[in-house]
């Protein structure tokens, strides 16, 4: 949790006073509060590897080469600032800084300004500051998972409470789990705009963490500047701002089953006139190869025989993305802390290698996405008035979603058809029309704007007041390309949901509880225009009728965090609030196959969350840091997916269990608590252990015939319920080279066995699964350099997340990271 | 679980010394059972369970084999769903993750199912029966899903074949563009499949082109085919189907909220008798329909076999789920025998009845599961099909309207010899197997059954 100030420490005791020699310059000064001087706080040379401490006085020197820097000083307790020096051969510079409490800083407004010899300041990392707020929320930091072969999922899913349930390798279906929440009821964000609106092919499995800031993960409750229908908790991604320095820094990794990734970014900034750009791109390739060897995979005869298991290696299963992301626009302005105006596009193409179990593979079946979106950010601190900051985050999104299946011929998993028997002679067996279903070619162009500002107001020293409004507008066209006409009638409109959102923050008794009072308003709208077929005298016309419906709901919230003694914080929360069913819930998304339901109502939860966070405690060599986290969920008319019931499909041709619906599930109540312990000592070894466990419990308490309910208060099948994570890190100093670091890396996850349905057959059983991945980095002397190797799955353990579909077994992967400073 | 398993251990211990290698694969019998002898005929109940969300008879199958001693007893009590914490204890799971479609060798010595929908939704297995919840799962599993689909119509067509069947293909029912949209017979195929239940393979697959002929351009189509059964030669196979009819002078639907079309306006006018495919069979070549005069109602089954062939050797079709007839096709012509017809409404005097389930026992002797327009509940009637006669044989819960949802989804009526065992539940409700003598009309009380919330029994093998 509190890794990357052990890292600093850790480089700081090893690379003090590295570039000694030459071109001597220094940089010294103190660091204080608002009023004493400031002990322990991290003074880091951002793009070297040199740091100091400040002493009991506040003061800290820094012997140095000349040029341009960026002086990080951290403090747990205190908003990191950051300022840029530029430095004279043979001068010295004087810096004070003075740094803020982290105690009530709205979390939406990134910027602090502090005019200080004529140096910009900005705040930067916020994990302590966040996490003490009293919501339920954990902060990963991805400064030192970026240099290794790990995705935003991967990384995500070792956290504490998350659990992160995919359906294969990179590239396939992914459902978050925030301790027993799923589904829609999770929120993805980037920077506070759903991660949806950027498009399919823009998601965790490829943004590159080098791109990321960090990410936030909110169990429950969530703050205004994450509003929208989730009540599961949300993950926020925070893609890096700060383009204080000229610099650029690419990545590549090649590993097993033939992935590549790859990625660039650069940023610049012309000191003069604020002019800034910031460019990204990344390249995801892998042909998900690996091999299947559980009960999953079958082969089957010309008898229609199954044998099983049958080791089988994925042929069906290419996945290649692209995309990027560039912004330009000015920083620290007198008009503007912020201003970005920027395009992030992308594509996929992602083959779909079987339906919902394996055990037939689909050949042939794919889809392709694209988003082209625009997008504009603003934020200003004093906006108008002293004390006023305004932040606004607006995208425009362009995006598709095409979906082929023509291919009329089944498979099995040696690549070769299946054969069967017909009318006496074996030939090669034919589909009765595509791998899933009948042959399909379909095209969604979904056009998406969506804005999020928010508007805040220090009232009083202590007290803040926030106003946070989204509008999202969805403009959804279905093309059938394979039968254009099915679609000629199709009704055409908008879908528009407002989100009115505020909260007030106090800081009392003496600034050590701080509470936090939400409230939110969301309206849904939408216009739709249908079109009929009107006979007058055996002429038919087509008749448009515009159609209006509305619908809103309000919800409330509380947080508390209350400062007991030094580095013990207690944090509360609670929610009331409804959520609507999302689009793809309503119509469905034939790409994953689901149907629409258009009978969905909305569900009504009620949250609370209790816990508290301690440390990092000192303990001569030794720093421990814990918190602990209980929750109680109440869920009404849950919406959840359910395999499609054949009576409800009237066509028996639709019947097919491949496909899946999302329905109001009764009631539900999940109860459980998370915890994590972190532990570093003499900060070369860092540990951290999670825990999570709840039980997800069916609450109908009266069955159809009026008697109490046989399954009333038992464990919901399908969803798994315990899990634990456990990571290492071990630095090596001087390996190989004087002045290189050596990092390695052991994760350690364990999912618990759960069963798929009621009464606990043994062959619906999910077995618990314990997997193991060791990786190891490089960093050369000149810091420039890192190269990473991980191994992921060592044991080569058969491991399933989803409906028995088995996941990669051993993988090995090797990344190069090289970063430039100090360049233009 | 635990502290189950000392007691299941004492159990187990007991029954192994009893039998001297009766050995189990399941830790579920709470109940003791008499020595097991190779040549028991057991009866399996098999009921059904909620699935995840609570929708009742929609999560899996249970099994459970008694005696036929216990099944008359009744103060024997069957208890398929009792749980002990999350776990089922009594009986055994079979592989389904959705209500299976079980069938049964004559002897009961083996359980034949496909899974119906579910992660494995096609999958065929055969399981031995051993009493109690003693089933192994014996022979290949069978992929049928490519063929039949993944919820398939299928059922044992004679004793060891097995056949299934699937209508799909089906064309759009409409050419052309908006608004001028011309309508288009959907026609589309039956695909067959034989089922070898002894070997466990399928040895031969077929398609039919639907072809209805003059009927196509009145708009008649068929949207389901099922209850494939073979004649006494085993030469010929016969197939029920589901016929509708759109009206050829409508338009398109549209689903009412994207507006997507959906298909062709229906109607109700039905001029065309009950239809059935034909094929040669083996080789599942010359497809041909014949039509009754006698009814037009269709006569594909929902869960439950409707055709049945008669120690008389000719095929007895009953217009079920939704009539009262019961149709014959002669040994002699394969054809409809046009001048036979019984009617279930005739036969008790009265309307409104319509079939939901039913068995030939033998000599025109047969059991059916029926309900009526006038009023709610299950009932039961033995029927005379040479003299077109019908008994009413009375239950204590007939009229209970859950009874309905029951038949609604029954699959099948258990025979040894003249006697006749039906489980009755009504949905979620304790019941009984009700035992019939078809020769003397007796219908008896049996063994208890207890039902839980969302589950009911459904069928006697």
């Amino acid at each position: 949790m509190t890794k990357k100030y052990i890292c600093y420490i850790a480089l700081l005791l090893v690379t003090f006073s590295i570039y000694s020699q030459e071109n001597k310059a220094s940089i010294y000064g103190k660091v204080t509060t608002e009023n004493s001087a400031l002990k322990g706080v991290n003074v880091i040379v951002e793009g070297t590897s040199i740091t100091t401490k400040t002493k009991s006085n506040g003061e800290f020197t820094i012997a140095i080469p000349s040029g341009n820097y960026r002086i990080t000083f951290q403090h747990p307790e205190f908003i990191t600032q950051t300022k840029t020096i530029e430095l004279k051969p043979n001068s010295s510079r004087k810096i004070h800084i003075k740094l803020k409490s982290t105690q009530l800083v709205d979390p939406k407004i990134d910027v602090d300004i502090e005019a200080l010899n004529d140096v910009k300041i900005q705040g930067k990392s916020k994990k302590k500051k966040i996490e003490t707020t009293g919501f339920a929320v954990n902060v990963i930091e991805t400064k030192e998972a970026s240099l290794r072969n790990l995705t935003t999922n991967e990384l995500l899913d070792r956290s504490v409470g998350v659990r992160v349930r995919q359906n294969g390798g990179i590239g396939s279906n992914v459902e978050y789990n925030l301790n027993g929440m799923s589904g829609s009821t999770i929120g993805l964000f980037l920077d506070g705009i759903e991660l949806s609106t950027y498009g399919q092919s823009f998601n965790l499995n490829n943004i590159p963490l080098a791109m990321i800031e960090r990410i936030e993960v909110y169990k429950g409750v969530l703050p205004s500047h994450l509003t929208g229908d989730y009540v599961g908790g949300a993950i926020n991604v925070v893609l890096k701002k700060d383009v204080s320095q000229n610099s650029a820094s690419a990545a590549v990794s090649y590993g097993s089953f033939n992935t590549v990734q790859a990625d660039l970014s650069v940023t610049l900034r012309d000191k003069k006139s604020g002019l800034s750009f910031r460019g990204s791109g990344f390249y995801t390739y892998s042909d998900n190869n690996f091999e299947t060897w559980g009960r999953s995979t079958t082969y089957v005869n010309h008898l229609q025989q199954i044998i099983r298991p049958y080791r089988a290696k994925r042929f069906n299963n290419t996945y290649k993305s692209i995309g990027t992301r560039l912004e330009a626009g000015f920083t620290n302005t007198k008009w503007a802390d912020q201003f970005f105006i920027g395009y992030n596009g992308s594509s996929n193409y992602n083959e779909i290698p079987h339906g919902i179990t394996m055990s037939v593979p689909y050949v042939g079946r794919y889809n392709e996405t694209e988003a082209h979106v625009f997008f504009l950010n603003y934020t200003k601190k004093d906006f108008l008035a002293k004390g006023l900051a305004l932040s606004v985050n607006a995208v425009r999104s362009n995006r598709s979603t095409y979906l082929q299946d023509t291919i009329g011929y089944a498979y099995n998993w040696d690549g070769n058809v299946r054969e069967v028997i017909e009318f006496g002679e074996r030939v090669p067996l034919k589909t009765t029309g595509g791998q899933q279903g009948p042959k399909t070619i379909t095209n969604t162009d979904r056009k998406i704007t969506n804005a999020r500002s928010n508007l805040g107001y220090l009232i009083a020293n202590g007290h803040r007041l926030s106003l946070n409004h989204k509008y999202e507008a969805t403009d959804r066209t279905d093309f059938d390309l394979l039968i254009p006409a099915y679609n000629d009638l199709a009704t055409k409109g908008t879908l528009v949901k407002n989100i009115l959102s505020m909260n007030y923050e106090a800081q009392t008794f003496d600034k050590k509880l701080r509470t936090n009072i939400l409230g939110k308003y969301t309206t849904n709208s939408s216009n739709q225009t249908r079109s009929e077929i009107v006979s007058t005298n055996g002429v038919n016309s087509i008749v448009k009728k515009d159609t209006l419906t509305y619908n809103s709901n309000f919800g409330y919230g509380a947080t508390l965090s209350y400062n007991v003694k030094p580095k013990l914080f207690i944090i509360a929360s609670t929610e009331n609030s409804y959520i609507m069913p999302s689009e793809s819930q309503l119509f469905g998304a034939p790409e994953i196959n689901i149907l629409p339901n258009l009978e969905l109502e909305p569900e009504k939860n009620i949250n609370y969350n209790l816990g508290f966070r301690w440390g990092a405690l000192d303990i001569g060599n030794h720093k421990v840091s814990l918190y602990a986290n209980a929750f109680w969920r109440n869920g009404y008319k849950k919406i959840t997916q359910q395999v499609v019931d054949v009576s409800q499909i009237q066509e028996e041709s639709d019947a097919d269990i491949q496909t899946t619906k999302y329905v109001n599930l009764g009631q539900t109540q999940a109860r459980g608590f998370e915890a994590e312990i972190t532990y570093s000592y003499n900060s070369r070894l860092n540990a951290s252990l999670n825990f999570s466990k709840f039980n997800n419990v069916f609450k109908q308490e009266l069955d159809e015939s009026g008697a109490s309910h046989s399954f009333y208060g038992q464990q919901v099948p399908n969803e798994p319920f315990l899990s634990a994570n456990a990571n290492f890190q071990y630095r090596f100093n001087d390996v190989f080279q004087k002045k290189s670091i050596v990092n390695a890396y052991y994760n350690v996850g364990y999912v618990g066995e759960y069963y798929i349905v009621w009464g606990q057959p043994d062959w619906s059983l999910t077995p618990s699964q314990l997997t193991h991945d060791l990786g190891v980095n490089y960093r050369f002397p000149s810091g420039k350099l890192v190269a990473s190797l991980d191994i992921k799955n060592v044991t080569n353990a058969e491991i399933y997340d989803n409906f028995a579909i088995q996941k990669p077994g051993r993988g090995i992967y090797f990344k190069l990271n090289y970063t430039f400073t100090k360049f233009l | 679980m635990k502290k189950n398993l000392f007691k299941i251990a004492l159990l187990s211990t007991a029954v192994m010394a009893l039998t001297l290698g009766g050995c189990s694969n399941d830790s579920d019998s709470e109940t003791t059972e008499p020595p097991v002898e190779s040549d028991m005929r057991w009866i399996s109940l098999t009921g059904s369970f909620p699935d995840a969300n609570g929708t009742a008879g929609n999560g899996g199958t249970r099994a459970y084999a008694i005696t036929e001693e216990n099944a008359a007893n009744p103060d024997y009590e069957v208890d398929l769903f009792k749980l002990n914490g999350a776990e089922y204890v009594q009986g055994f799971a079979l592989k389904s993750s959705r209500t299976a479609r079980v069938q049964a060798s004559a002897d009961g010595k083996f359980l034949y199912n496909i899974q119906y929908t579910g992660t494995e939704g096609g999958v065929f297995n055969k399981y031995s029966v051993s009493g109690a919840g003693q089933y192994e799962e014996v022979g290949f599993e069978l992929n049928t899903a490519t063929i039949l689909g993944t919820a398939p119509r299928w059922v044992k067509a004679a004793e060891g074949i097995g056949v299934g069947v699937y209508y799909g293909e089906a064309l759009p029912a409409f050419t052309g563009t908006a608004p001028n949209y011309v309508y288009q017979n959907p026609k589309g195929t039956i695909k067959i499949a034989n089922i070898d239940l002894n070997n466990t393979a399928i040895t031969n697959t077929g398609t039919i082109n639907v072809d209805l002929g003059e009927y196509e351009a009145q708009g008649y189509y068929i949207s389901r085919a099922d209850v494939p059964v073979l004649n006494q030669a085993k030469t010929k196979l016969y197939i029920g189907v589901n016929v509708n009819r759109h009206n050829v002078n409508g338009t398109v639907t549209t689903n009412a909220t994207t507006g997507v079309i959906s298909g062709w306006e229906t109607t109700d006018e039905r001029n065309i008798g009950t239809v059935t495919y034909v094929v040669d069979y083996p080789s599942l070549r010359n497809a041909k329909i014949i039509i009754s005069e006698k009814s037009k109602i269709n006569n594909h089954g929902y869960r439950t076999m409707t055709q049945h062939l008669g120690t008389d050797g000719n095929i007895y079709q009953a217009t079920a789920t939704s009539g009262p007839d019961i149709l014959r096709i002669s040994k002699t012509t394969d054809e409809y025998d046009q001048n036979y017809h019984f009617n279930l409404d005739t036969a008790l005097g009265m309307t409104g009845t319509s079939i939901k389930a039913w068995r030939y026992i033998s000599n025109g002797l047969g059991v059916v599961l029926y309900t009526t327009s006038g009023s709610s509940g299950g009932y039961i009637a033995l029927v005379n099909l040479n003299d077109l006669t019908a008994t009413k044989l009375a239950t204590d819960i007939e009229s209970d309207a859950a009874l309905s949802t029951t038949l609604g989804q029954f699959q099948n009526i258990g025979a040894i010899g003249n006697k006749v065992y039906i489980p009755l539940t009504p949905a979620g409700k304790d019941g009984n197997i009700y035992i019939i003598d078809v020769t003397t009309k007796q219908i008896t009380k049996g063994a208890k059954l207890k039902a839980a919330s969302g589950s009911f029994y459904l069928g006697a093998y």
